[in-house]
Formats: structure tokens, C-alpha cells, sequence
């Protein structure tokens, strides 16, 4: 079917020279690197992709015109935030801390947790229109929003290149579009990407590779769950057929001792009801993950090298206030985390192979930026 | 002689084939069996009989529990003792040569299909994982089953050849151990010290279709999973993952068959 598709795409590329309608997106993925999925009825290109941009750095899209996408997710952070919970337009706060932007293209469900959210598409009318919590709160104010965009010459530009014929703007093409920028986010170019995949032996210092070391080895056990080419098990790409659980209680919690998280986010447990996922979400990417901070679902702890204790006790004691409760003895932690010792040096060393997995230029690369000067 | 003929293979006792208890380095093997799956592949009819093996976990002891195991290098065995490759069917859980059986848990997959020329066999035989060969190419450029994330470890030691996770509590996963590389993401240029690949072979008139039963039991026999640790590396050092590798027929010392896997008692075909 390969084959077949690609001697059609030769021979439409033959007759269609100049016709300009094809797909022509040039990803930015390493030789090597597979493709992630694309669903068949939006496929990429790169006017999709620049329209898509644009929607999501302008604040214009949120109902009271307070906030952007990239108001969370800022591309120096790797499409992620410094605050420990996200904040509305209006000023909710959302229990959760805002997830990077990176490879989510990949992502075989997305969000925290969400086992039933399969595309970017999806995804993206939660933040949009949904009222709990309230994120860009477009509900209620459609025609006023999409009026914003419509009145526009510069996107009626950008959408005639990259919806030719297709009548009015509507939401499914803003959300088509800010898939499609979504999905060109990806990040190969790490050290670690030299040093693995590109087999460049210099590009890792013996510190960092040290920690490489640990990070895949059965003492330290961080791969089980972040493993794989996107270091999360939750990850697949245009030839994977089979994936396998991914949603893991780390022991964070403990409530009053009954195995329980904090009510207002139990992680799977809320939305299947089975007590054994109580506290469970999904393993997220460690790529760019240095730039991230702070971390877990609720940003409640700082940095990296407070993340690596917590796992080398095996969970966390909370002893003050309304949590109180020992999440090292949850009974629905994953078996995976059960603490180990750590020395100073190896310490060192995870850290600095979790730094290692930083992609410079994918913070820097100007496709990935505001589009608009001075912001909007 | 019919074109399918090709891929049989000499009798396991002739010196072109090792000797099933010290039949590794398995690239050689391996190399063969894929040159014969093509050949096979190649010449043999789609009207070729079916081979179907429905793989069924027991276990009088376990409820929750999920296992996972890759079955490579699939033959059927005849009176005279050659083997022939079962060119396995193409979908999601196998590939040409391997295929990966998933009992418990969230997906199942308890079946493995493929073809093989007509004849009267007397015995299946396969390789319990991935041989060395297959074992430590770049998960990148994998397909599935072998890009299936939580049944790979790295570069250097390759898959999980079984993965048993036990409810929430206890864990066996098996698979090479001594591998030589430069770092965990370095395929090493060297068959690992201790394989582990078991060697299976289950004897039966006409076995090409039926039911293979995975004893849980057995193969967790003397071990409490409430009280004992994992075994996923270092099995030689520990007398339960010591014992779980016997179950299979494996040698932990060696990572090799002792007895050319006679021994095991996990696998056997239904009644």
C-alpha cells in the first residue's frame, strides 16, 4: 500500500507540478526518526501549520481576549509554564500543571489522563471550550471569536492559503490548524539524539553518560516507564500497532491513609471509578523536561533533582497539612517505584543525563515562535 | 519436489544444524530460518495449510496478572526429525518470523497463525524471545510487534522476551543478560553472555493446530510473589529467579538450555 501510494504521489506530483494543492510539509524529524500518526482528514501542511501558529500566540482566541495557548504553553519552557497550576483566562485554576508541547504528535492519549482522547483535534476543544476549568472560554462567545478572525485581513490571507474554497472560517478549521502546529512540534536534537541515534560518541560527556546508564538500568528503573524513543510509554508513531498501559500511581499521595489522592484530582480513578486507579495518570515525555520544571501533575514538586529524590524514597511522606499521608505505602503504586540508593555522584549524574535531553534548537527555531512582534 | 520444499530444513541431528542443547549462537540458525521463511514465503501457496497455535494461560493461584512473550522461529517437526519454518501470518502481532502472545491484562492476543507446506508433523518447535540477531536493532526502525515500548529495554540487552506482571506486586521479565556494549544504547557486536532464549519443542500427532497451554502455576511453582523480589536481571544470583528460568528449561548459570529445554514445564499442548 506504501508502494502504491507513493508511486501515486510521484505520478500526481508529475501532472500537478504548479497545481499547489498537494501536501507539503516539510517535517522537522531527523533521517531515522519515524513519523508520528496524522489523521488521514487533516493531513499537514504548511500553511495549515502557519494558520495554526498564529491562532495560537494570539490572545484573540480566548473569549475575553486575555489569553493566548502559548500564555501556558511558553515555547522557552518547552511549550510548558514556571507556575505549579495553569490559570484560566478568567482566573480559574486548573488542578493540574501545564504539560510541554513536545513530540505530542506522538502522544498515543494525551493530557494527563484522557485514555479516551486519541487526537489533537479532540484535545484541543478542552482547553477551548471547556467551563471546568475554564481555559480560553470561547463557550458562549463563538460568533464573537470567530468575528475576530473573519474581520481580519491577515487571516483571511492565511486561511485562503490554507482552506482554498472552503467558505466562511469556522471552528473546525482554527482547530485543524492549531493541530497542525501542534503536531510540527517535535524534538530530535538533543544530545542524547547525537550521542543514540546519530552514534556520535563525543556528544555525551562521561558525567551525562553516566547517567545514562543508571537511567536504563534495573536499579534505578526510570525506563520502565519513560522508555521508548520519547522516553514515555504512552508514546507511538506511524508503524506501532500495540501499546501498552501507561497510567501509573507514583505514590505522591496517601490521603489520611487510604490509598487515596487529593479529591479534587484523583488522576484515571475519576473518570473509570475503579478504586485501583486512584491516583494514577499517564507517564509524560522526559524530552526537554529540564525546561519544564515544576513537575508532576499537580507541579508540586520543584525541580529535577527534587523529582529523583522523591523516587529514591520510593514516594513521598506528606506530613503537614490537608494531605497528610504516607504515598510510599499506597497500596495502588506502581510496583516500579520502590525507592533505591542513590550516592551524590549518581545523582549528579542522572541529572545531568536528564539535562542531556534538551533540544536547543527546538526552543529556538523560528517556526516555533510567535509569529507576531511584540506579541498579541 | 515442490518449490515449498526448499525450506525444509536437515534433520536436527545432521552438523549443518547445532545440536538443540548447545544450538546457540543463534545467528546462524536465524539466518537460515529467515532464508527459509522467504524461500518459503517465496514459492510456497497461499492454500497452504493453516498453522494455528491458541495459546491459553492457567492458573488455579492468579487472577490478575498479564503475560506477555514473543514465539520466534516457528517449525513444525516431522517423524524424521526435519523441521520446516511456519511462515507466520501478517498483522499487527507478528511479523514473518516472530510473534508476540499477550494473556491477561488489558490486550489480549492469544493466537499465533501463519502456513506451512502440507505434511504429517509429529512436533512444534520455537525460540521463547528474540534471537541475538533480531534482538538489538534500532528500536526506531522496528516494526510491530518489536516496537512495542514496554517489551524493550535498551539497545544493549534488547527485549523483554517475557514480561509477567503479577497484580501489582511482583514482576518476572526475562531476557538476555551480559550483554557487551559501549553504553545502554549501543548494540553489542557480540552474542550476550547468558541468552536465555528457551528453545521449546511440544510433541503431538498433527500440531500444527491447537491449543498450547502456558502453566502459570508451574512456572511459578515455589515461588511466593507477595514475599519475593522481582527477577528482571542478575538471575543467576537469586534461587527464585534461579528456579523460574528452570521452568523454562534454562540454565541461569549459562543462559542456556540445559538438556535442550526438555525439561520445562510451562508449555504443553492441551488435552
Amino acid at each position: 500500500m506504501n508502494l502504491r501510494s507513493s508511486a501515486t504521489c510521484v505520478f500526481l506530483a508529475l501532472v500537478c507540478v504548479g497545481c499547489g494543492t498537494h501536501e507539503d510539509y516539510a517535517w522537522n524529524i531527523p533521517e531515522g526518526f519515524p513519523r508520528p500518526p496524522v489523521p488521514e482528514r487533516n493531513p499537514m501542511t504548511t500553511a495549515k501549520v502557519d494558520l495554526g501558529r498564529h491562532f495560537f500566540y494570539d490572545k484573540r482566541l480566548s473569549g475575553n481576549g486575555q489569553q493566548a495557548c502559548a500564555t501556558c504553553h511558553q515555547p522557552e519552557h518547552a511549550f510548558s509554564e514556571p507556575g505549579a497550576r495553569a490559570v484560566g483566562s478568567t482566573g480559574g485554576i486548573n488542578p493540574r500543571n501545564t504539560l510541554a508541547l513536545v513530540n505530542v504528535a506522538y502522544n498515543d492519549t494525551l493530557m494527563w489522563v484522557h485514555p479516551g482522547l486519541r487526537t489533537i483535534e479532540q484535545q484541543l476543544l478542552i482547553p477551548m471550550f471547556g467551563d471546568n476549568p475554564v481555559e480560553l472560554g470561547i463557550a458562549g462567545r463563538e460568533e464573537e471569536v470567530l468575528a475576530r478572525f473573519r474581520d481580519d485581513p491577515l487571516y483571511q490571507e492565511l486561511y485562503d492559503d490554507a482552506f482554498p474554497r472552503e467558505g466562511m472560517l469556522g471552528f473546525t478549521h482554527i482547530v485543524d490548524a492549531l493541530a497542525c502546529f501542534v503536531r510540527s512540534l517535535v524534538s530530535f536534537e538533543s544530545p542524547f539524539d547525537k550521542y543514540a541515534y546519530a552514534a556520535q560518541d563525543d556528544a555525551l560527556d562521561v558525567v551525562a553518560l553516566n547517567g545514562l546508564q543508571h537511567f536504563f538500568s534495573e536499579k534505578f528503573e526510570c525506563h520502565h516507564c519513560h522508555g521508548g524513543f520519547n522516553f514515555t510509554q504512552s508514546s507511538t508513531h506511524d508503524s506501532v500497532a500495540i501499546l501498552d498501559n501507561a497510567f501509573h500511581n507514583t505514590g505522591l499521595y496517601n490521603v489520611g491513609g487510604k490509598d487515596a489522592y487529593p479529591r479534587e484530582d484523583q488522576g484515571l480513578y475519576d473518570l473509570t471509578g475503579e478504586p485501583s486507579d486512584r491516583g494514577k495518570f499517564r507517564a509524560p515525555t522526559l524530552r526537554n523536561v529540564a525546561l519544564t520544571a515544576p513537575y508532576m501533575h499537580d507541579g508540586s514538586l520543584p525541580d529535577l533533582g527534587a523529582v529523583l529524590d522523591f523516587y529514591a524514597a520510593g514516594g513521598r511522606n506528606v506530613e503537614v497539612g490537608e494531605y497528610v499521608g504516607d504515598g510510599r505505602v499506597n497500596a495502588y503504586k506502581s510496583q516500579f517505584v520502590r525507592g533505591f540508593d542513590m550516592t551524590a555522584t549518581e545523582r549528579t549524574e542522572l541529572l545531568a543525563f536528564l539535562h542531556a535531553l534538551t533540544d536547543p534548537t527546538f526552543v529556538a527555531r523560528p517556526e516555533y515562535r510567535s509569529p507576531f512582534i511584540g506579541g498579541r | 519436489m515442490t518449490g515449498c520444499e526448499i525450506s525444509k530444513s536437515a534433520p536436527a541431528t545432521q552438523p549443518s544444524i547445532p545440536s538443540r542443547d548447545t544450538w546457540y549462537p543463534p545467528s546462524r540458525i536465524n539466518t537460515w530460518l529467515v532464508a527459509a521463511a522467504v524461500l518459503a514465503l517465496a514459492s510456497c501457496h497461499p492454500s497452504d495449510p493453516p498453522v494455528r497455535l491458541e495459546f491459553e494461560a492457567q492458573s488455579a493461584l492468579m487472577a490478575d496478572y498479564s503475560m506477555w512473550f514473543f514465539v520466534s522461529d516457528l517449525a513444525v517437526v516431522d517423524a524424521d526429525g526435519y523441521a520446516t519454518a511456519v511462515v507466520l501470518d501478517d498483522n499487527p502481532w507478528q511479523d514473518g518470523t516472530t510473534a508476540m502472545v499477550a494473556l491477561g491484562g488489558q490486550r489480549e492476543n492469544p493466537v499465533v497463525s501463519g502456513r506451512v507446506v502440507n505434511g504429517h508433523y509429529e512436533a512444534i518447535e520455537f525460540v521463547l524471545g528474540i534471537p541475538f540477531d533480531r534482538n538489538h536493532g534500532n528500536p526506531l526502525r522496528t516494526q510491530s510487534p518489536l516496537n512495542i515500548p514496554s517489551m524493550f529495554w535498551t539497545w544493549q540487552s534488547g527485549y523483554k522476551f517475557v514480561r509477567l506482571d503479577v497484580g501489582n506486586e511482583w514482576s518476572f521479565h526475562l531476557g538476555s543478560t551480559g550483554c557487551v556494549s559501549a553504553s545502554m544504547v549501543r548494540p553489542p557486536g557480540e552474542p550476550c553472555n547468558e541468552p536465555n532464549l528457551a528453545r521449546i519443542r511440544l510433541t503431538r500427532n498433527a500440531p500444527e493446530v491447537g491449543t498450547v497451554v502456558v502453566d502459570l502455576d508451574a512456572l511459578l511453582a515455589n515461588i511466593d510473589t507477595a514475599v519475593e523480589d522481582n527477577c528482571m536481571a542478575a538471575y543467576a544470583g537469586r534461587d527464585a529467579c534461579r528456579g523460574l528460568l528452570a521452568n523454562f528449561g534454562l540454565d541461569a548459570e549459562t543462559g542456556r538450555c540445559r538438556d535442550g529445554c526438555e525439561g520445562q514445564t510451562v508449555f504443553r499442548f492441551a488435552q
